[in-house]
């Protein structure tokens, strides 16, 4: 089986497929048939999106087939002996609309399998596929209840709760059928370092309980009962990770210095309270980014400003007096959130999104900024501001701020002094980042963001995505002179993007002065080494040379090349 | 009404694949479509009513297409099987 590695590394255990709601629907006599067809249509609905949105990305992906095996349930959903069948079933014998589902599935299977035909006998497993969707909308969320063990997982996904809820301990690797690379269930399956394949296309139909599992998210494949020749490839890798996770073990609580003694902090990127744990596992100095989207991306509408006050504070008082930094709602892009009724674009990352979106809505924004700003006296909370293209959204956003300051004495609620930073991600930003720098509390380069915007070249655009090198002059030179104009305004200056936990670019970005950088919580001892063993001095040197090269295979080669001195 | 007997011609008769093509091509019209097949009734426009047809290759079944737009959906269904529902 193969598929698209989202999180790296490797895996054997033993195979835990998870199907969403087992079988133990009941049938219930229901008085009001009306609320439960309105149910069935609102899950109709609900399955229609999903399954849009899938062929939709299959079709990119020019997975036609896929596409169109997707394409018969979306008509099963208007068909009359399936989808019409379940409403008559509610009607006639007025039971729950979940066991009217159950019973037209099974019987319709039967029918399927009845049939001497094998290409139609294989579509019963359409027809189990859209029954759990159907299922899965109508009961909101999946439950798990699994037993002890290390298990390699598979479902067609996962959500947060889930991943947290089975835990570190027992989850060895994941394997969904759908998934995202930005979806919540991959990042924190990113940040618990659990190796995860995703748009693994059969795994549920293939993979039994307790089959021996080998997932290679190094290769992108999952092998069912592997042979001896795969089982000794992941035993090396094994020990070769034990090694380096010994050696790297000693970087997880010391101070962040150079070999040349300036300090710096490693800080970790987090979307989730539930990460908090690991980030002190693995010795972060602070938050440099919380991402706060997955907050309203979770719910059917907005968490409310108490509801986001609890979050923030508590955050802010298990990390104590190190930095917090809150980036305000980053939604849009490749972020939707679906109460927001931001209609689609043809451009989303260039569209309405980030802090365009929340200045337009002042009262929406303003309750975020409220909670921010209650939860400071608990700690170091900071915000960042994301997306900001002209000083005027800055000033506007301080206005909103000061206007939230001012509700919050009239009403007698006491705040903290919350720093105000904002993302550098867009090439207008950097080039006036001599202007903003006078405007803001301090910096944080998005580096994803702004070197698809310097390049003009979509990163989930195969075709163009190599042109997005974090190695190009242009790039470099870019951050150079933001960090530049903000130590000449007196300002710090963090990464925040993938960028910045590349090693081989870490000598740069020492040299370049930035003061932290803000990586996945699992690198942060690697990227504590990696300044460990620079010295600044040399490295400010290294920057001197390297904005004189003209591309990114020079300063590749060059960089590689620095390393063997 | 219009009657038409049209051959299954693809390699692997009514799958789900082609059965999803016949019924949007099915769904486009206003008459109704069914095929009749060992004396039972199945409607073109329910991907199921395609699927339990299971019609394979070379099957001869008899299409009864009545409505308003009859000609032109005789017309459509004609040419989706003649070209094999885009299939070998």
């Amino acid at each position: 089986m193969k598929g698209t590695i989202a999180v790296k590394g490797m895996a054997m255990a033993d195979a835990y497929p998870i199907y969403e709601k087992e079988g133990n629907i009941q049938a219930q006599k229901m008085e009001d048939v009306e609320v439960e067809l309105k149910k069935l249509e609102e899950a109709k609905k609900g399955c229609i999106e999903s399954l849009t949105h899938l062929i939709e990305r299959l079709q990119n992906e020019t997975d036609k087939e896929s596409a169109e095996i997707l394409d018969f349930q979306l008509l099963l959903l208007e068909d009359d002996n399936y989808f019409g069948a379940i409403k008559e079933i509610v009607k006639t014998e007025k039971i729950n609309c979940e066991y009217a589902i159950v019973s037209r599935s099974e019987s319709y299977r039967s029918e399927l399998a009845a049939l001497d035909n094998p290409y139609l006998n294989e579509r019963t497993a359409d027809i189990t596929d859209l029954e759990k969707r159907l299922l899965n909308v109508l009961s909101g969320d999946m439950k798990t209840d699994m037993e002890d063990g290390s298990w390699i997982v598979a479902a067609e996904d996962l959500t947060p709760s889930q991943i947290v809820e089975l835990g570190k301990k027992r989850l060895k690797g994941i394997i969904l059928e759908k998934g995202g690379l930005s979806s919540h269930c991959v990042i924190l399956a990113r940040s618990m370092d659990i190796p995860c394949m995703i748009g693994t296309s059969g795994a549920l139909g293939e993979i039994k309980k307790g089959d021996q599992v080998l997932l290679d998210c190094i290769h992108g494949e999952a092998l069912i009962s592997p042979d001896e020749k795969a089982v000794e490839r992941y035993l090396l890798y094994r020990q070769k990770m034990d090694k380096e996770k010994a050696d790297l073990e000693r970087f997880k609580h010391q101070e962040t210095r150079t070999k040349d003694g300036k300090s710096m902090k490693v800080y970790a990127n987090i979307s989730s309270e539930m990460e908090i744990e690991e980030l002190k596992n693995q010795g972060g100095e602070g938050i440099g980014l919380m991402r706060t989207e997955m907050l309203y991306m979770e719910k059917k509408e907005a968490p409310d400003e108490e509801t986001q006050y609890q979050i923030y504070s508590k955050i802010a008082k298990e990390l104590g007096m190190v930095p917090f930094i809150i980036r305000t709602l980053d939604v849009g892009g490749d972020k939707h959130i679906s109460y927001l009724n931001i209609p689609a674009e043809d451009n989303p990352f260039l569209g309405y999104r980030a802090i365009r979106y929340c200045l337009d809505h002042p009262e929406f924004f303003k309750s975020q900024l409220s909670a921010i700003l209650r939860a400071g006296i608990h700690g170091k909370v900071q915000m960042m501001l994301p997306m900001v293209s002209d000083l005027s959204e800055v000033e506007r956003a301080r206005e909103l701020i000061d206007e939230v300051k001012q509700e919050l004495d009239r009403e007698g609620i006491k705040y903290g002094d919350v720093a105000v930073g904002m993302m550098v991600e867009t090439p207008a930003a950097a080039v006036m980042a001599d202007c903003f720098a006078k405007a803001v509390d301090f910096f944080s380069i998005g580096t994803n963001d702004l070197t698809q915007y310097l390049f003009a070249a979509d990163r989930n655009n195969e075709k163009v995505a190599s042109l997005n090198s974090y190695y190009h002059p242009a790039l470099l030179r870019m951050m150079d002179y933001i960090s530049r104009c903000a130590h000449e305004n007196g300002i710090e200056v963090d990464i925040c993007g993938q960028a910045g936990e590349v090693e081989e670019l870490i000598p740069l970005w020492i040299g370049m002065g930035i003061d932290n950088l803000s990586v996945s919580i699992p690198s942060i001892p690697r990227v504590r080494r990696a300044i460990s063993r620079c010295s600044f001095q040399e490295c400010q040197e290294l920057v001197k040379q390297v904005l004189h090269l003209s591309s990114d295979k020079e300063v590749k080669k060059f960089m590689r090349e620095e390393k063997t001195i | 009404m219009i009657v038409r007997e049209l051959e299954v011609l693809n390699e692997l008769g009514f799958h789900s694949r082609v059965a999803c093509r016949i019924t949007r091509a099915a769904g486009e019209f206003q008459s109704s479509v069914h095929v009749k097949k060992n004396g039972q009734s199945f409607d073109l426009k329910n991907v199921t009513g395609v699927m339990m047809a299971n019609a394979k290759h070379g099957d001869v079944v008899t299409v009864e297409i009545e409505g308003p737009d009859e000609e032109a959906a005789a017309v459509a269904m004609e040419k989706l099987f003649e070209e094999k529902f885009g299939e070998r």
